[in-house]
């Protein structure tokens, strides 16, 4: 076993890390952290021996994908896991502690009050028939105060920047937006003064602007309290952009750990390179995917060997042997018996050049003045209208691939269906090879031949009972094919061509992965043999090292078939590495539009700008402020209903005429057009 | 082929703080026209109605005046206004067997089956509640299991069969307890237990459901994990959930009540309305029974109104007026 | 698990007191339950007891043997739980689908006959029927198939609503589909497990409402036999012969217990999946 110069083996167990800051005291002290469910067929090993440490003032970044078990460990650590769980190991409190060992009545003096948690869907952590007050008193309660709550609550949510917080106070959950659930969470969080913080995911609901609103309130108050956080996530830009230190698991163990940088710009360990490489990156120039193969190991699979071995690169006959230790080099671990060399790797650089845009010139589909209008009732029974898709107006070329960005109330989704045939639009035309879609002459299953939709959520899109190879071969029984064994001759094809194993044809859709599902519902969309497919954030709930593979799926696909693409995604990275030509959507509205590299080098709308400058980056730290948001987050203003520029109340340029007329699209640069005056 | 999907970009009408409560109005106002129309379909359909009310012994003058005042010669239309307004003055006419006001027959009645049903009602509602959170609590373990066991048992078992054992047991059997009338105050407990029981069951089946489901929600988790005390989630943010939730079947349990309270009384000789609508009906005392079903129909009607309002008011998403 | 193991005894006894029960009411033939003998009147049953082994269960008020009217009670019993359960779960889940399909106007008024139905309960509307309309067997299973076809409805509609909208319904739909084709291959087999609980969570309703009618003797009329009927007739015998009431109500008591478990069983292990 060839070992790099400098490294040396330190058994697992004693390994106290030390950093630079090693004078700081220890909030937390974890050692050989296991957790066991029983089930049916023998027990299910969540957590498989963890150890780290966190000290006072450190973010430190827990990350992993589906099957690492790091929800897991944090629940066991505030011993929160039902009843069945099995937990061992210590988790040593800064005065002594072990919160695992701690009796019922114990653990509830520390919760809240010295280590508290905040979960990751924050309007769900809510109560909905409590106000918000009502939330934060029952935490001023357990501490035994009774009087000038309400002053105290309203001046914590101040802190936490959310405007109008008496009048806010009186609340249900339901009227606030995600970002102020979190930040009452947040506020629930630290009311106890403590010491340590846990947040498991805290953002992975949320927007990006908001996402990053949030992260530079957790900052802000590591900061100012010295409050030392675990955060928990599976996002490796969340992790760059404000943790310490990291901390990467797969399938229950710590597969590697040390400072972030040092960590996500010098990977040791295949898996850490492997996600950093999934990650599609927004910097100078672009950086192409490198997809891993195969999904993450759920808890409940066993092998003799390392864990990753079977989707590693670089495995070797000694890597299904046994299990890799924990080795240490200075302030750096990592398990594994082959690791990289550190100086050694450098992301391979994108094909030289943007992806061209406008492949073969001739418009294949457009939509001229496009609203979709919905008429609802708000809460005093006024009639209002709510504009999801406000006048939207592009056109896309024969082969070219077409993103659209957006954040949640952009009005993507309804663009889509519309584009789709599904939503009849309001107003205004969507013209397919020259024809209207809606038209008297226009015929749903024709086009559906022609048109092909591909969901969010692969699971809801396949029919529950029906075997992964019949899905497939349904389009064929549609136009009327007969001979059975033609059908599944062809379905095998396209299902191979796609990535799935045979051994998976039989099976129905939820004894699959996540990326599997997407890749059937690919396999079926393509079985019409469309000329335009419509992607609807296909991606977005996969695990991260899934994602490329579908990605990159998607792009081999559209290439070989000549096939539109038209891409729909609120993660830039995925639209720049995919699509020539994007627009940027904000309140139903396109506000942005050009070609893509030249959107991202040069944004010119605010919109655009403060959406490129929330996302977190690999290597390179943002200095943002922790805004507050309004009632309504900056993205979620679908339905803006003045007869001005959506954007202007949260616009840092506008000026009056920006409330009176709304801004039409112009052009700033060659095929780039923005619609802002200002701009 | 058209589009699949909804074709116009018209969303359903997002609830408005008012149109729950209109829609619900509406129901209950077309519960009623059903109830009125089914009863005034019965008066004609029997035959003719100054026949049917009236009696075979009728004078012609009587049965002159009855066609009169109903306008049965008269089209359908007409009579079906007349009807209308002849209820809304209260005149439900005769009792065939008594020759009593029906109204006088009815009203008569009325204290000796409320007597029942709300001691019932409440004791079924809060025992039920008790008894499931505490099997939600438990949930999976054994007292979970038996009281799991239990509810069924009471589920299942007919309310008429259990009236019929209760007498065997203790009137019969024991002759501990009189099995007819309600004179006096140990009269109460069979028919109570026999109404009780069944729907126990029920409410504790709901509220442990409810509970479990309650209970797996992240923001009692949340709580949990910031130290607030148990007894305190539980009452504070539990239960008002659940009691929302029990809300949704207290509307379909009224009616149930009025169907048990039927058979029971006829069970234990009980002299309340229940009892009175299976004697009408055994003599064919229609005018009564027509009244007995309007009262049955209408305060069922209004019952369920009243919940469904009371719901409306105490769930801020329906108060508020959610806009999807 | 001992939790576990109980379960699944309990679903087989429930089961095999349902099938033994069935099965003796098929094939017990002939009359018996109809032969009178006024000189065993009211005879105590031989098993606790009684003098003549030709009544094993008893004898009611005429002389009949009461083991061969059960017998023929639970026939007519379980035929109109059946029939009635089968017609409306098929009613209701037409006229759900319908509502999903028409949608405006329809769906309105299909939501508003449901709401209807469910406010008022069955005995009511049963009472007011059976004034003018002469009680039958006939009569009672359009009774019995009215009073329960609203919660198929509901949930076919809710069901099917939601998988049109946004789920499977609408990507097959998205294919190319016929509104048929994505009904009957595609929605149907997936709402059919929700649906069959329904049915077995309902077959007990029925059953004690057409019992409770029949015991308060408006339900089914002589010469035909039902468990509730004879359960009524029972009634002024309880001093002297309390197996005439006894007997069937045990049955009926048994047989909803037994649906009731099955049910619930049902509901766990489909709802898993």
């Amino acid at each position: 076993m060839r070992m790099p110069e400098g490294l040396a083996l330190r058994s697992p167990e004693t390994e106290v890390s030390r950093g630079a800051d090693g004078e700081r005291a220890l909030a937390l002290s974890v050692r050989g952290l296991r957790v066991s469910f029983p089930a049916r067929g023998g027990a299910i090993n969540a957590v498989r021996g963890i150890s780290f440490d966190l000290r006072e003032g450190e973010i430190l970044g827990i990350v992993g994908e589906s099957g690492s078990g790091k929800s897991v460990s944090c629940k066991a650590i505030m011993n929160l896991l039902p009843r069945e769980a099995a937990v061992e190991g210590s988790a040593v409190y800064g005065d002594g502690t072990d919160l695992i060992r701690c009796g019922p009545r114990e653990i509830r003096r520390y919760r809240g009050r010295e280590i508290s948690m905040i979960f990751q869907d924050p309007m769900s952590c809510l109560n909905p028939i409590k106000t918000i007050y009502s939330h934060i008193r029952e935490i001023y309660l357990r501490d035994g105060e009774r009087i000038g709550l309400r002053s105290r609550a309203a001046g914590q949510l101040e802190q936490l920047h959310i405007p109008e917080a008496a009048k806010r106070l009186d609340a249900y959950p339901f009227q606030f937006s995600g970002g102020m659930a979190q930040r009452v969470q947040i506020a629930m969080a630290l009311a106890g003064n403590p010491r340590i913080l846990i947040a498991d995911e805290p953002t992975t609901a949320l927007d990006v602007t908001v996402q990053a609103s949030i992260l530079e309130e957790i900052r802000s108050l590591r900061d100012s309290r010295g409050l030392a956080v675990i955060l928990v996530t599976h996002d490796l830009g969340v992790v760059a952009d404000i943790c310490d230190s990291v901390a990467v698991m797969y399938h229950g163990s710590i597969v590697e750990s040390g400072p972030t940088a040092d960590v996500l710009e010098r990977p040791l360990h295949p898996y850490t390179r492997a996600l950093v490489s999934s990650v599609p990156v927004i910097g100078e120039g672009s950086v192409a995917f490198e997809a891993i193969e195969g999904d993450c190991m759920p808890a409940r699979r066993e092998v003799g060997g390392c864990d990753f071995a079977e989707r590693c690169r670089r495995a070797e006959a000694d890597c299904a042997a046994g299990k890799p230790r924990l080795h240490s080099s200075g302030d750096r671990r990592y398990a594994c018996f082959h690791p990289l060399d550190p100086e050694s790797y450098r992301r391979a650089a994108a094909p030289a050049g943007d992806r061209p845009a406008g492949i073969s010139g001739d418009e294949l589909v457009s939509a001229s003045a496009l609203s979709c209008v919905f008429e609802s009732r708000d809460e005093a029974a006024k009639r209002t209208a709510l504009r999801a898709v406000d006048s939207v107006s592009f056109a896309i070329a024969a082969g070219e691939a077409f993103g659209v960005i957006g954040e949640s109330g952009s009005g993507k989704s309804t663009l889509a269906k519309c584009m789709m045939g599904l939503l009849e639009p309001s107003s205004g035309t969507v013209l397919y090879r020259g024809r209207p879609l809606f038209g008297d002459a226009w015929d749903f299953g024709d086009y559906a031949r022609k048109v092909q939709y591909i969901f969010q959520d692969p699971l809801g899109a396949l029919d529950p009972l029906m075997s992964v190879l019949e899905q497939v071969m349904e389009p064929l029984a549609i136009r009327g094919l007969r001979s059975r064994a033609e059908m599944a001759g062809r379905a095998e094809l396209m299902l191979g061509r796609c990535g799935i194993d045979p051994s998976l044809f039989a099976r129905r859709p939820y004894g699959l992965s996540g990326g599997q599902q997407q890749r059937v519902v690919i396999a079926r969309a393509l079985m019409c043999e469309p000329e335009f497919l419509i992607c609807d954030e296909p991606v977005s709930a996969m695990d991260v090292s899934v994602q490329a593979q579908i990605l990159t799926l998607l792009q081999d696909i559209a290439a070989e078939a000549g096939m539109t693409l038209m891409f729909i995604s609120h993660n830039m990275g995925v639209v720049k590495n995919l699509c020539g030509r994007s627009a940027v959507m904000f309140a139903g509205r396109i506000v942005e539009i050009g070609e893509t590299g030249s959107i991202f080098r040069n944004p010119r709308h605010p919109y655009t700008r403060k959406l490129i400058s929330s996302i977190p980056v690999i290597g390179s730290r943002k200095e943002r402020e922790a805004r507050g948001e309004g009632p309504r987050d900056a993205a979620m203003s679908a339905g803006h209903a003045g007869p001005g520029c959506a954007y202007e109340p949260r616009c840092p340029l506008a000026v009056r005429e920006c409330r009176e007329r709304r801004p039409e699209l112009s052009a700033v640069g060659e095929g780039h057009e923005v619609a802002c005056p200002l701009a | 082929m058209k589009s699949p999907a909804p074709s116009r970009s018209r969303s359903s009408p997002a609830s408005s703080r008012y149109s729950y409560f209109l829609a619900k109005a509406a129901r209950a106002c077309g519960t009623v026209a059903a109830i009125v129309l089914l009863a005034f379909a019965l008066s004609h359909a029997s035959g003719d109605p100054a026949q049917v009310f009236l009696g075979g012994e009728a004078t012609p003058e009587a049965v002159h005046a009855f066609r009169e005042k109903w306008g049965l010669d008269k089209p359908l239309a007409v009579q079906l206004a007349r009807y209308v307004v002849l209820l809304s003055q209260g005149d439900l006419g005769k009792s065939l067997y008594t020759s009593r006001k029906v109204t006088e027959v009815i009203a008569e009645r009325i204290p000796a089956t409320l007597s029942l049903m709300i001691p019932v009602a409440f004791l079924a509602i809060s025992l039920g509640i008790l008894i499931g959170t505490a099997a939600a609590i438990r949930n999976g373990r054994l007292s979970d299991k038996a009281i799991l066991l239990g509810s069924t048992l009471g589920f299942s078992l007919p309310n008429f069969f259990l009236g019929i054992v209760l007498i065997f047991t203790f009137s019969v059997g024991l002759a501990l307890l009189p099995s007819s009338g309600n004179m006096y105050a140990r009269s109460f407990i069979m028919p109570i237990m026999t109404l009780v029981l069944a729907d126990v069951a029920v409410f504790t089946r709901f509220a442990r459901a409810s509970m479990i489901d309650i209970l797996g929600k992240y923001y009692i988790l949340s709580f949990r994990s910031l130290g607030v005390k148990e007894w305190r989630i539980l009452l504070f943010q539990a239960l008002p959930n659940a009691s929302i939730a029990l809300l949704t079947i207290s509307g379909f349990y009224i009616g149930s009540l009025v169907g048990g309270a039927i058979v029971t009384e006829t069970i234990f000789a009980w002299p309340g309305v229940g009892s009175l609508l299976i004697s009408a009906i055994r003599s064919r005392d229609f005018p009564l029974v027509q009244g007995l079903i309007l009262l049955f129909g209408l305060s069922i009607v209004a019952a369920n109104l009243a919940v469904d309002f009371l719901y409306g008011v105490i769930d801020p998403r329906v108060r508020k007026g959610v806009s999807s | 698990m001992t939790g576990e193991r109980r379960l699944s005894i309990s679903i087989w006894a429930a089961a095999s007191i349902l099938a033994a029960l069935s099965l003796a009411s098929i094939l017990y033939g002939g009359n018996a339950h109809e032969a009178q003998d006024l000189d065993a009147r009211c005879s105590r049953p031989y098993l606790i007891g009684g003098d003549d082994p030709r009544y094993l269960l008893g004898a009611d008020q005429l002389g009949r043997d009461l083991g061969a009217r059960t017998l023929a009670g639970i026939r007519v019993s379980y035929m109109i739980a059946l029939i009635g359960t089968a017609v409306s779960a098929v009613i209701g889940t037409l006229l759900g689908f319908l509502a999903t399909r028409m949608k405006g106007i329809v769906e309105e008024a299909i939501l508003m006959l449901v709401d209807i139905q469910a406010s008022l309960p069955f005995i009511l509307v049963a009472v007011a029927f059976l004034m003018i309309v002469k009680s039958s067997f006939l009569v009672l299973l359009v009774l019995l198939s009215l009073s329960g076809w609203g919660r198929y409805a509901r949930l076919t509609r809710s069901l099917s609503d939601s998988a049109m909208k946004d789920g499977y319904a609408l990507a097959v739909r998205a294919l190319g589909a016929s509104p048929g084709r994505v009904f009957f291959r595609h929605v149907l087999p997936n709402i059919s497990s929700a649906l069959i609980v329904n049915m077995a969570l309902q077959f007990p309703a029925i059953m004690i409402a057409e019992s409770s009618l029949s015991f308060l003797g408006i339900g089914i009329q002589p010469p035909l036999v039902s468990l509730g009927r004879l359960l009524g007739e029972g009634r002024t015998y309880l001093t002297t012969a309390w197996w005439i009431s006894v007997l069937p109500g045990a049955v009926i008591f048994a047989s909803t217990l037994a649906m009731t478990v099955v049910g619930d069983w049902m509901r766990d292990r489909l709802g898993e999946s």
